[in-house]
């Protein structure tokens, strides 16, 4: 796994491809290859998206199977992270989590992002009423802080991941509309918006294929610090209990269920929190990675917060 | 317009986002899918008395807006209704459990900045010194940090090996001083790292965007001296973002703030919503939420007022 | 110019440490300074002028690095000088005025702390001593009621008093030498106008030596007693300003003064310098100019040329050009300037047709209650403007900043959606037109904008940009139609078939122009609007793209609403002209009737406002009152009374009508409508004193690009 982390080559060759066609991307790809923070990012990430991919495959074993006899074990080569209180491997159970953790992360990302991208593209597009509109809402929206809001979804449907999932889609759209709108209002005043007017094009094109295209290191830029911040969010959840219930295994969950025995156990709480604190520290890296890279002159907003 | 007009238009606004939260508050019992009422007594089986004394109690006997007039006009006049578990009363609750968290997210945000100011600066000024690592890695950490995590680390640490502080539990001011300090230690230091690094980071762009501007120029051209330059010219321009951040963080810790009770079992606020949802005590959740969020909207207030006072081009 | 001079450069040189390598921004610079003169120093972008002048005071900040020379003020060695002892002298005895006032002060403090604080800093006196002199400097700027504005913000004030109050802090320590960095850049000609004539009168006031940067050969005719020419970090020619801009020896200097088009020019085309400076990474050998020198010999690639004085001059007028006595600069200067007369047709049937129209806008600063139920108001940007255009026609728009020529253009095209007013385009009404047909009459009616930088999208090839028009509008069948088109266009303003794969980032500011014009041409348009299309380039390259625009209105019979805010310009190009001020056309004629009297009183002021390239030229000038008032509420009757130097009280309350005074020449005046004149105006005296001004400076002029004709 730590090849695959600093083989730093490899990823880039893949994002290449993704990515390439257009000069700036390449030019932005240039200096995210000399920006080195941005790099051991982008390793981290790679490396976490095969462990959550790849890594549940390598686990032939229940990771929820009760071994009573191994109970409480120290890491060690058979058990590299240790066992906890039931005997489970904590290594099977934090590779089993990492999936868990990319598909709330990526169905957070992928449903805020849609939704905010959209409706701040319409708001910077159309300004006036309709951006009036979608801004008061999102308002309403900030005056709830982000688990405040994911507390109010639970309350109302009841723990659980997937509506933990729901919850933090709807926690993060605002941050989506204000980034997409906030970059949407600076390109509709480029002239090459106006000159798109002038010969003719229609309103969707030039939102989509004029201006989104444009918009596009912004929203990545955001998307992989929501990523990261979902992860923080979601395991915050997990941890009290309130989004994934056992035998779901989840971050938040091992850490919970250790934490009665972190005196005589503390690897099977170090281990999954170890896990998540390099998983969004690979996340921030490369988002700011990314942020430099796109963009060395001017700052593309980047709202934190969790 | 002056700052004043601006500052009751903008507590005007506040009251409306008050209303607005209070409505969505209320909302969540009404909201829930199926019967609440079977779905708080869940699967023992309560005799139809029972059934109905709750769904008196909860008030979904009634239209939905009458309800809702009887629930606010409870809040405005005090009284609060009464837990379904416990059957405490509510407001006793809250005057026992918020000053609890008053306390923690107080000591925490102090303590962040005093953290963070001194690093924010120094990282943006030494660039590329120890300060300015020791200011990188502490923000890149403590933004990634698992709150929650961090707690039980220090708990293992100060807690356990090294057995120097209490690993959780809640002694109030007025009993003991030193002892009520002693248990706040390590959730205040989780809250100040979570805070702090942040801040930090902001603290730490702004002032480097901000040292590039021309008018920073036109003080060297001047001749200025550059502590003057820095600490005064730099730095409040710097503060305007900065103090924005500082109220988004807070909304974070008026929702970190039920983790972090959690892992140090202190009993506040946050404690006190969680059991409240994990037992399905709806009275005690709405008046609990509605409490934070109408923490975070007068800190907001208060931050734009800040913000309103720090930037003269505030567009009122 | 005799003594030690004040300010001593000797062989600076300045490296700046960038991605691409080093670049020799300053690269063995030497002048100097002596007490009570203003010196020039004159290039286009990039030519290391604000770098030289950031050394001095030692304001070059890494990468940047002063890597030799010698910088001596009154014999001290400023290089050697410690950090202490530098910020004594910065502000102190030598002090800088920034281009651009909207930034250059901090935006957090009030004008009176950021001037008292810089007075506290090197004199000791009290608080409210330092409070005192501020406000008596405020006052000696020009900015009204200085007891008060003292405690106002930056963003209070518009940009010309930021200007003036930034000029006010760089006298508050007395220095004894002003370092002005494009002063007047980011300012509009009248305030340029008021500006220069401050700092003129502040010069003599406050026994000053000053130092001018600017790329405005017009700025330093007007203010300098002697001038710098510099190209590719190097200086090419130094001298008195009248030898100077008469008998320039050195084939750079030629070129900037035959590119800029001036008052009394002709329609003709403009000389042009080719190619463009060299990027100062790989320093060619030999004289940098040579790729671009219409002169240049193998001999220029050998070694740099060494700066040597011209002959019949005391030894102070200096060019460093190798063939500096082969050249007949004399022919050079006088040398026709290309061929004549792109003449066109103008005598067709009007193409365009505005009557009344108005545009108004919600100010940004209202919020959407305002809007709904409050006390609403509107920025008045176009009011009541009414004018027609001839096919083949060009008409000149002119106005300064914030005039609405920019929303007019737009409106016209109905970018804008006018609120008032019938737009006839080739005997369709466009204002009536729906989603379908307008988007049809578009094919006839195109716009180039005005920041090559801006109007091309950054993430498309030039050939999707060029495109794109074409397939909106079904003009191309194919990808290899498309391809075709896209080629001949490309042809057809100056640039090759093979830039076509290329994106916008890898093109010179010049070449995104011609790729604009490319677009707006693609649909084969009958009429385009030209919204500042040269404003955001070099002198050298304006020149090249407005003999383009000339060439192709030849070419193709376009019909042109030129806009500009440079008066220099749009009468160079233009047949008619229609001058802007707060929304209103206020004098509409050809170019002959607006150029000379009888004029608008802003015509006047505008016209006298204009600097020219040329030191004979100066004279008196009108300088009008105060600053443009706010479009948000307007001023009653004529918008022009608060600052017009012949105003009447009926001028106040009564908005003045548009009255013929020969064939097609309207001014806006009640000067030129006898039933409003009161009996203390006297309107002959006025009307003959009008042109005084400008004539004389047009006459002055007259002289040196004819006088060698024999």
């Amino acid at each position: 796994m730590l090849g695959t982390v600093l083989d730093l080559a490899y990823p880039s060759r893949i994002t290449n491809r993704l990515l390439a066609e257009n000069s700036q991307t390449k030019r932005a790809l240039a200096r995210l290859r000399q920006n080195t923070i941005g790099m051991v990012g982008l390793g981290i990430l790679v490396g976490y998206l095969a462990v959550a991919v790849v890594g549940p495959l390598y686990v032939t074993s229940d990771p929820n199977a009760i071994q009573a006899a191994d109970r409480l074990q120290a890491p060690s080569l058979a058990h590299p992270f240790g066992t906890d209180r039931f005997g489970r491997d904590v290594f099977a159970r934090t590779i089993v989590a990492a999936r868990a953790n990319l598909r709330v992360a990526a169905i957070v990302v992928a449903s805020s992002s849609l939704a905010g991208v959209t409706l701040g593209l319409l708001a910077g597009y159309y300004q006036g009423l309709v951006d009036e509109a979608i801004m008061r809402v999102v308002d309403v929206l900030f005056a709830f802080p982000h688990l405040l809001l994911g507390l109010i979804v639970i309350a109302i449907l009841g723990p659980g991941l997937d509506k933990a999932i729901v919850a933090l889609s709807v926690a993060y759209v605002p941050v989506m509309i204000r980034i997409t709108r906030g970059s949407a209002i600076s390109v509709r005043n480029e002239e090459y918006v106006l000159a798109a007017e002038s010969y003719g094009e229609s309103s969707m094109n030039i939102m989509f294929r004029d201006m989104l295209p444009n918009l596009l290191s912004a929203v990545l830029v955001q998307a992989t610090i929501i990523f990261a911040f979902s992860t923080l969010t979601e395991a915050g959840l997990s941890y009290l209990g309130l989004s994934a219930q056992p035998p779901t295994i989840t971050w938040g969950v091992m850490i919970s269920e250790a934490q009665a025995t972190l005196e005589l156990a503390p690897w099977a709480s170090f281990f999954p929190g170890v896990a998540i604190m390099i998983t969004v520290l690979g996340l921030t890296f490369f988002g700011v990675g990314l942020r430099d890279a796109f963009d060395p002159k001017t700052k593309i907003d980047i709202e934190e917060g969790r | 317009m002056s700052w004043a007009s601006y500052a009751i238009k903008r507590g005007l606004a506040s009251l409306v986002m008050l209303f607005i939260a209070s409505i969505v508050v209320f909302g969540i019992v009404r909201l829930i899918p199926g019967d609440p009422v079977s779905i708080i007594l869940g699967t023992q089986q309560g005799t139809a008395g029972a059934e109905e004394a709750l769904r008196r109690q909860l008030g979904l006997d009634k239209p939905p807006w009458i309800q809702y007039i009887e629930w606010l006009t409870g809040l405005l006049t005090g009284d609060w209704g009464e837990s379904i578990i416990s059957g405490q009363s509510i407001e006793r609750l809250v005057a026992i459990r918020y000053p609890r968290s008053l306390q923690l997210a107080f000591l925490g945000i102090i303590v962040a900045m005093v953290i963070a100011f001194p690093l924010g600066i120094a990282g943006a000024v030494r660039r590329n010194t120890a300060a300015d690592y020791a200011a990188i890695v502490f923000s890149q950490v403590g933004v990634s940090i698992p709150s929650f995590w961090l707690g039980i680390l220090l708990i293992f640490i100060f807690g356990g090996v090294l057995d120097a502080l209490p690993p959780s539990g809640y002694v109030s001011f007025n009993e003991n001083v030193v002892e009520s300090l002693r248990y706040s230690v390590m959730p205040v230091a989780v809250l100040a790292v979570i805070n702090g690094a942040i801040v930090t980071r902001y603290l730490r762009s702004e002032m480097l965007e901000e040292l590039n501007k021309d008018y920073v120029r036109t003080a060297r051209a001047y001749g200025h001296p550059s502590e003057r330059i820095v600490g005064r010219y730099v730095l409040k321009n710097a503060l305007i973002p900065t103090v924005t951040v500082i109220g988004i963080q807070v909304g974070w810790m008026v929702g970190g703030i039920v983790i972090i009770e959690q892992v140090f079992d202190y009993s506040g606020l946050g404690q006190l919503i969680l059991n409240g949802l994990l037992s399905r005590d709806y009275p005690v959740v709405q008046i609990g939420i509605l409490i934070l969020a109408a923490t975070f909207i007068v800190i907001n207030l208060v931050v734009d007022l800040l913000y309103g006072w720090l930037d003269p081009q505030v567009k009122y | 110019m005799t003594g030690d001079p004040l300010l001593d450069v000797r062989d600076l040189h300045v490296e700046f440490q960038t991605e691409r390598g080093i670049v020799q921004a300053v690269d063995g610079l030497s002048y100097e300074i002596y007490e009570g003169e203003t010196y020039g120093v004159v290039g286009e972008s990039g030519a290391g002028k604000s770098v030289s002048a950031l050394s001095i005071i030692r304001l070059i900040e890494s990468p940047g690095r002063i890597t030799d020379g010698e910088i001596r003020y009154r014999g001290r060695d400023l290089l050697a000088l410690s950090g202490e002892e530098l910020r004594q002298l910065r502000g102190n005895e030598i002090a800088m005025i920034f281009q651009d006032p909207m930034t250059a002060l901090n935006p957090v403090y009030t004008i009176g702390t950021q001037i008292i604080e810089t007075i506290q800093e090197h004199r000791d006196v009290s608080g409210t001593e330092a409070r005192e002199r501020t406000i008596q400097l405020l006052g000696d700027v020009g900015i009204p009621d200085p007891a008060k504005r003292i405690d106002e913000y930056p963003h209070q004030f518009s940009g010309g008093m930021r200007q003036r109050a930034l000029i006010a802090m760089a006298l508050s320590c007395d220095p004894n030498l002003i370092i002005a960095d494009e002063p007047t850049t980011a300012l509009d000609v009248t305030i340029q106008a008021q500006i220069l004539e401050l700092l003129d009168e502040l010069q003599a006031e406050y026994d000053l030596s000053v130092q001018l940067i600017t790329h405005d050969m017009g700025v330093i005719a007007e203010m300098c007693d002697r001038v710098a020419v510099m190209y590719a970090g190097k200086k090419v020619e130094e001298g008195p300003i009248e030898e100077l801009y008469h008998s320039p020896r050195h084939p750079y200097t030629v070129g900037l003064l035959k590119a800029i088009p001036r008052l009394d020019d002709p329609r003709e085309r403009l000389s042009t310098i080719p190619g463009r400076m060299p990027d100062l990474v790989t320093t060619p050998s030999g004289c940098s100019f040579r790729d671009r020198c219409p002169h240049a010999i193998e001999a220029c690639a050998e070694e740099e040329p060494p700066l040597v004085s011209v002959e019949a001059s005391d030894g102070d007028h200096q060019s460093a050009c190798i063939r500096i006595d082969e050249i007949d600069f004399e022919r050079e200067t006088a040398l026709d300037m290309g061929p004549t007369a792109t003449e066109h047709d103008v005598s067709g049937e009007a193409l365009l047709g505005v009557s009344n129209l108005r545009k108004y806008f919600d100010p940004e600063s209202q919020s959407w209650w305002d809007r709904l139920i409050g006390d609403r108001q509107y920025v008045h940007a176009v009011e009541d403007v009414s004018f027609s255009i001839r096919r083949g026609e060009t008409l000149g728009l002119v106005g300064e900043s914030g005039c609405g020529k920019t929303t007019l253009g737009q409106t016209v095209t109905r970018l804008y959606e006018p609120d008032e007013g019938t737009i006839l385009f080739a005997g369709d009404d466009l204002t009536g037109m729906g989603r379908r047909e307008l988007k049809d009459a578009r094919a006839d009616l195109q716009v180039i904008f005005q920041d090559p930088f801006s109007s091309l999208n950054p993430r498309r090839t030039v050939k999707d940009i060029i495109g794109r028009p074409l397939e909106i509008h079904d003009n191309v069948g194919s990808e290899e139609e498309k391809r075709e088109r896209v080629a001949a266009l490309l042809m057809d303003v100056g640039l090759e078939e093979s830039h076509m794969n290329r994106y916008p980032h890898e093109f010179s500011g010049g070449q995104k122009q011609r790729i604009g014009i490319a677009r707006a041409l693609a649909v084969e348009p009958d009429f385009i609007v030209a919204d500042e299309p040269v404003s955001a380039l070099d002198v050298s390259v304006q020149a090249k793209i407005i003999n383009l625009l000339m060439d192709l209105q030849a070419e193709y019979g376009l019909t042109y609403l030129f806009i500009a805010h440079d008066l220099n310009v749009v009468q160079h190009i233009s047949d008619r002209i229609g001058v802007m001020y707060l929304g209103e056309i206020v004098e509409l004629g050809t170019v002959e009737q607006v150029f000379s009297p009888p004029y608008h009183p802003y015509t006047e002021v505008l016209l006298s406002a204009i600097t020219q390239p040329d030191p004979r030229s100066v004279t008196d000038r009108i300088v009008p009152d105060g600053e443009p008032p706010s479009p948000i509420d307007p001023p009653s009757g004529c918008r022009f009374h608060t600052r017009c130097p012949y105003a009447m009280p009926v001028c106040e309350s009564t908005i003045p009508e548009s009255i013929e005074q020969e064939h097609g020449h309207t001014i806006g005046c009640h000067l030129f409508d006898e039933k409003m004149v009161d009996g203390e105006t006297d309107v002959a005296s006025i009307l003959a004193d009008q042109g005084a001004v400008v004539t004389d400076r047009t006459a002055g002029e007259q002289e040196f690009p004819t006088d060698s004709d024999d």
